[in-house]
């Protein structure tokens, strides 16, 4: 809207009308309501979460892996694995990465567990494994970008996520 | 530390979010407003609060929402720009029966406002008895009648 269409009034109110002010009001009205508009959007497209652009399916050496890479911190996500056969169900991931969550829970439950240079490892009981398929439950603990490199068998997979508070 | 951040960022999340909305949005409560406020009461609690349910928390929490109002208040009452900013102006919408069709419509205003608010305030019958219609600060539409 024109500042020169809107109305004047000469009034004999004592009034703290301040039409300038009341223009910039509307047009952060317009530009608000088209900003709540976009971010509707984006949430549906899956910017805060479980959407298109968040998403993310790598396959490499046999190896599928399914995961988000928008968070949100205290809500529980899946790093879902497929190996195919052949592949070693052995999985390290960084004490650094691990740190920024809380593990729910991994399925299957058959596994072992050690450290070693700055990697927590995961060996699981091949026989124990439906369909070579391995779910890591993780629960985000902090906020912010988080990158790390897990090694799955000996493939390398550079995981980012954003958590949002 | 955390909960006063949550606090402070609610407050102004909910601040700007009903600036938006513009001044009509909170005086006009119809029945969906009302459902609307209460599930956006809902949603705020969970962001507020985490997982702690503490009466301590609760309290803490209270306390700076009121602190960041005193701060707010305070504020608006030394800058009369902020002052502006957070609770706009007043806005003329009818200057001697005759209805600023521009300024209605920018403020989601429509005459029938107007005559209702006529009616409960000076039992008005017509929009030639109005002088001045007055969106105000808050929302409500002031009656000045015609002599």
């Amino acid at each position: 809207m024109k500042a020169g269409r809107i109305e004047k009034v000469k009034h004999s109110l004592e009034l703290d009308e301040k039409l300038s002010s009341q223009l910039n009001d509307w047009k952060a009205q317009k530009i608000g309501a088209l900003a709540i508009m976009v971010v509707i959007v984006l949430t549906a497209l899956g910017l805060f979460g479980n959407g298109l652009l968040s998403a993310k399916k790598v396959e490499r050496s046999g190896i599928t892996l399914q995961y988000e890479k928008f968070l949100r911190q205290q809500k529980e996500m899946d790093m879902y694995w497929k190996l195919s056969s052949g592949q070693q169900p052995v999985f390290r991931i960084p004490i650094g990465y691990l740190a920024n969550f809380k593990i729910g829970k991994i399925v299957p439950d058959g596994y072992e567990t050690h450290l070693s240079d700055g990697y927590v490892t995961y060996t699981f009981n091949a026989d124990q494994l439906t369909d070579a398929i391995v779910h890591f439950y993780l629960i985000p603990q902090q906020t912010g970008p988080i990158n790390a490199v897990w090694i799955a068998d000996t493939t390398r997979f550079q995981i980012k996520h954003f958590i949002y508070p | 530390m955390e909960l006063i951040l949550r606090g402070v960022a609610v407050y102004l999340f909910l601040l700007i979010l009903f600036r938006i909305l513009g001044k009509r949005s909170l005086s006009e409560t119809t029945t969906f407003d009302f459902v609307l406020l209460l599930i956006i009461g809902e949603a705020t609690q969970q962001a507020l609060l985490g997982n702690d349910f503490s009466v301590t928390n609760a309290l803490v929490l209270i306390t700076v929402l009121m602190g960041v109002d005193i701060v707010f208040v305070k504020l608006k009452g030394r800058y009369k720009k902020l002052d502006r900013l957070l609770e706009g102006t007043p806005l003329i919408l009818v200057d001697h029966g005759k209805p600023l069709v521009l300024r209605m419509k920018e403020s989601h205003v429509d005459t029938e406002d107007i005559l209702e608010a006529a009616r409960l305030s000076h039992g008005l019958e017509r929009l030639e008895q109005i002088k001045y219609a007055v969106l105000e600060r808050d929302g409500q539409i002031s009656i000045i009648p015609s002599a």
